[in-house]
């Protein structure tokens, strides 16, 4: 197994005035492919801006992250959407699906940005959907389901375009304990079939047990790496 | 993105606002209307000036006169009497069609029991059909005419029944044409004489007969004028000279009228007062108009009346074009605001869409074509509402150009007049606007960073 997400050296640095906060204090790091790794730390310790530096939504003040052959901070604005569009899926907390559509629209919608024609696309989320067990909701609208049938739909649309790495923050931090094991499962039974590497941030330990490798942080900096479970990859050790 | 998704995303987002959207296109809407509206009442008073003036039918006409004959031009130059030979010359100006000298004279004309004064015009038969005069019943003058005159539609209006006490009048439907008519050049003919009166032992002038061949429609210039073939008119005033000198002894008495012109000498020498002169195209006449005037003779055109007019209205429709603009700046603005709004609205929307993956390029689209389709449907509807206005403006006759500009109400005045090309520029300026005024939200929603927008409540 190779190398798919290296951080070399990642500082993210907030003014706030005269103040800086070193949300992310200097962290290199190396994900392997197919790894489920698990980010844990404190509230405050810059798992969510590690996790979004990652993904691409946000950009270091310093530092290079690698993913695949592609230097990410190195690309412009543009670059980065068609990357994303291609290669990265991403989960939140609060799901953070566009209200006004339907399940079924809401997943086939990074397939719209991607160019695929719509009767591609829309087959392409119903089997998705189908995959996260809402055959019966495509057509409702977000305000019509509860909070684990959204993230399932948010599920869906992290995987639908088939990216390589699938991030999730806290996916599961709005969930009571039975629906919270139902999606952990999901997801990880998706990145396995496909291959895929997932990288997620949890405050919950029971949670441990799903990851290939949990990574602690603190004050912006890795504290510990563990080895979790073996997903049946080979792993190893940063 | 694919076009095709991009435009149904567009009409979806805006369809989910229902009222906002139909209000911001309410706004271009009357944005819209309000400057086609304020353009049509300015085009309508230009349409309304040529229209009044290719009635008189004389827009391509120069009237000479040669009131300053004999005086001296400013340049010190002699003014040359305007005679058949100086008319010649003028003929022959480049862009001239032709040219006739116009020798006015007042005689009597007996109708049956009916006698009234009337105002001749004579001109060259020749150039009779150049002048666009329109004839309503019978023809106009042609060459070879001689005892045949064309006269104006209120002419008998002048007659009336001298040898009554009361005021008699020829009645309304009396044709000339068909009538045996008479003029002589005894101004008292058929008047009631009275003992001691003045000429009361003058000797009987035997009247002429003429044949009324034609009826001039309304023209405003020639309704009271009779108009004869010029070598007849030249005729009669050399015998009404002559009677006026046997019958007042040489000064024509109290009887001077416009036809006793300079003094009693030959016409040839003297000149012409007036004389009409025939432009081919109407891109010619102010030239033709300046190299009479360098002759030193007074030239004018109604086109000049139209420059005049055109430049007096001109601040007027400036006016009415800002009140128009004004109302489209507004509008604009309200379309820039449901913009910025929305944007607000959606900002954590549009980062969601950054995170899966739309492009910057995908999200201007959607925006501006939002501002597209308000500004096209506004356009269109605003172009309809302006035409209902138009119609109703018409209809009662709201006549705004004409209340400005003191214009005379005429039949066929317009209040508000949108030609075609109007109405795609309407639309088009809507359109255009439209977008210029989505554009700087849509500037806003691309810049938008992926987080910044996320945290966004
Ligand atoms: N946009 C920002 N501007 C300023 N400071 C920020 C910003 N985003 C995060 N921080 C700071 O960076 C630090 C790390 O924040 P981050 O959200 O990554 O923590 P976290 O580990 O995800 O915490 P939690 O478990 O509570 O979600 C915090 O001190 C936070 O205040
Ligand atoms: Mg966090």
């Amino acid at each position: 197994m190779s190398a798919i997400i290296t951080l070399d050296n990642v500082y993210r640095i907030f003014r706030m005035g005269q103040e800086r906060i070193y949300a992310v204090n200097g962290i290199s790091l190396t994900i392997e492919e197919g790894e489920i790794c698990c980010l844990q730390g404190p509230s405050g310790s810059g798992k969510s801006t590690l996790l979004h530096i990652m993904a691409g939504l946000d950009r270091p003040t310093k530092g290079s992250i690698t993913i695949g052959n592609t230097r990410i901070d190195k690309l412009s604005e543009n670059q980065l959407a068609l990357f994303r569009q291609k290669h990265i899926g991403f989960i939140f907390q609060s799901y953070y699906l566009i209200p006004t559509l339907t399940a079924l629209e809401n997943v086939a919608l990074p397939l719209t940005f991607c160019g695929v024609p719509r009767s591609k696309r829309i087959k392409m989320a119903k089997e998705l959907l189908e995959a996260v067990g809402l055959k019966d909701r495509m057509k409702h609208k977000p305000s019509e389901m509860s909070g684990g049938q959204q993230q399932r739909v948010s599920i869906a649309r992290a995987f639908v375009n088939n990216p390589k790495v699938v991030f999730a923050d806290e996916p599961t931090g709005n969930l009571d304990t039975v629906t919270t094991h139902e999606m952990m499962q999901l997801m990880t039974s998706l990145a396995y079939e496909r291959k895929q590497t997932l990288v997620m941030v949890t405050h919950n330990p029971e949670l441990s047990d799903y990851c290939t490798r949990i990574v602690r942080v603190r004050d912006g900096k890795i504290e510990k790496i563990e080895n979790g479970r073996d997903n049946g990859y080979e792993t190893e050790n940063a | 993105m694919r076009f095709f998704d991009t435009l149904t995303l567009s009409v979806r987002n805006l369809w989910r606002r229902k009222l906002r959207t139909t209000l911001t296109i309410i706004g271009v809407m009357i944005g819209t209307c309000a400057i086609v509206v304020m353009i049509s009442l300015g085009l309508a008073m230009n349409k309304n000036f040529i229209d009044q003036l290719s009635r008189m039918g004389s827009i391509m006409q120069i009237q000479v006169y040669a009131w300053n004959a004999g005086g001296t031009t400013p340049d010190g130059k002699k003014i040359e009497p305007l005679t058949d030979a100086k008319i010649a010359e003028i003929a022959k100006i480049k862009g001239v069609e032709g040219a006739t000298p116009v020798l006015e004279l007042d005689l009597k004309m007996a109708v049956g029991k009916y006698v009234g004064w009337i105002y001749i015009l004579g001109i060259d038969p020749d150039v009779f059909q150049m002048l666009d005069i329109p004839i309503s019943n019978g023809r106009g003058l042609t060459s070879g005419d001689t005892d045949q005159m064309v006269v104006g539609g209120y002419v008998r209006y002048n007659l009336y029944n001298p040898k009554s006490n009361r005021w008699d009048p020829a009645p309304e439907d009396i044709n000339l044409m068909e009538e045996k008519v008479l003029i002589t050049w005894d101004m008292n003919y058929g008047n009631r004489t009275y003992p001691g009166m003045s000429g009361s032992s003058r000797k009987k002038v035997k009247p002429v007969n003429v044949e009324v061949v034609g009826i001039i429609g309304e023209s405003g210039n020639y309704d009271y004028s009779v108009i004869m073939p010029l070598e007849a008119v030249k005729k009669y005033k050399k015998e009404k000279e002559k009677f006026e000198q046997q019958e007042y002894g040489g000064n024509g008495g109290f009887m001077i009228g416009r036809s006793s012109s300079r003094g009693s000498s030959s016409q040839e020498n003297q000149g012409y007062n007036q004389a009409i002169v025939k432009v081919k195209d109407i891109d010619s006449v102010a030239e033709v108009l300046e190299q009479i005037k360098n002759m030193g003779y007074e030239a004018q055109s109604p086109i000049q009346i139209l420059e005049q007019m055109k430049q007096q209205s001109a601040g007027l429709r400036q006016i009415l074009g800002g009140i128009g603009i004004t109302a489209f700046i507004i509008a604009a603005i309200g379309i820039a605001n449901t913009m910025y709004m929305s944007i607000y609205e959606r900002t954590r929307e549009i980062g969601i869409i950054k995170v899966i993956g739309a492009r910057l390029r995908d999200i201007r689209r959607i925006f501006l074509m939002e501002a597209g389709w308000i500004g096209i449907f506004g356009g269109v509807f605003g172009i309809g509402l302006s035409l209902l206005a138009s119609m109703a403006l018409n209809k009662f006759k709201i006549n705004l150009g004409g209340q400005i500009m003191w214009m005379p109400e005429a039949e066929g005045m317009m209040s508000s007049y949108i030609p075609p090309w109007l109405m795609l520029a309407g639309a088009g300026f809507s359109f255009l606007a439209s977008l210029l005024a989505g554009l700087l939200p849509a500037r806003r929603a691309m810049k938008l960073s992926v987080m910044k927008a996320l945290r966004q409540e």
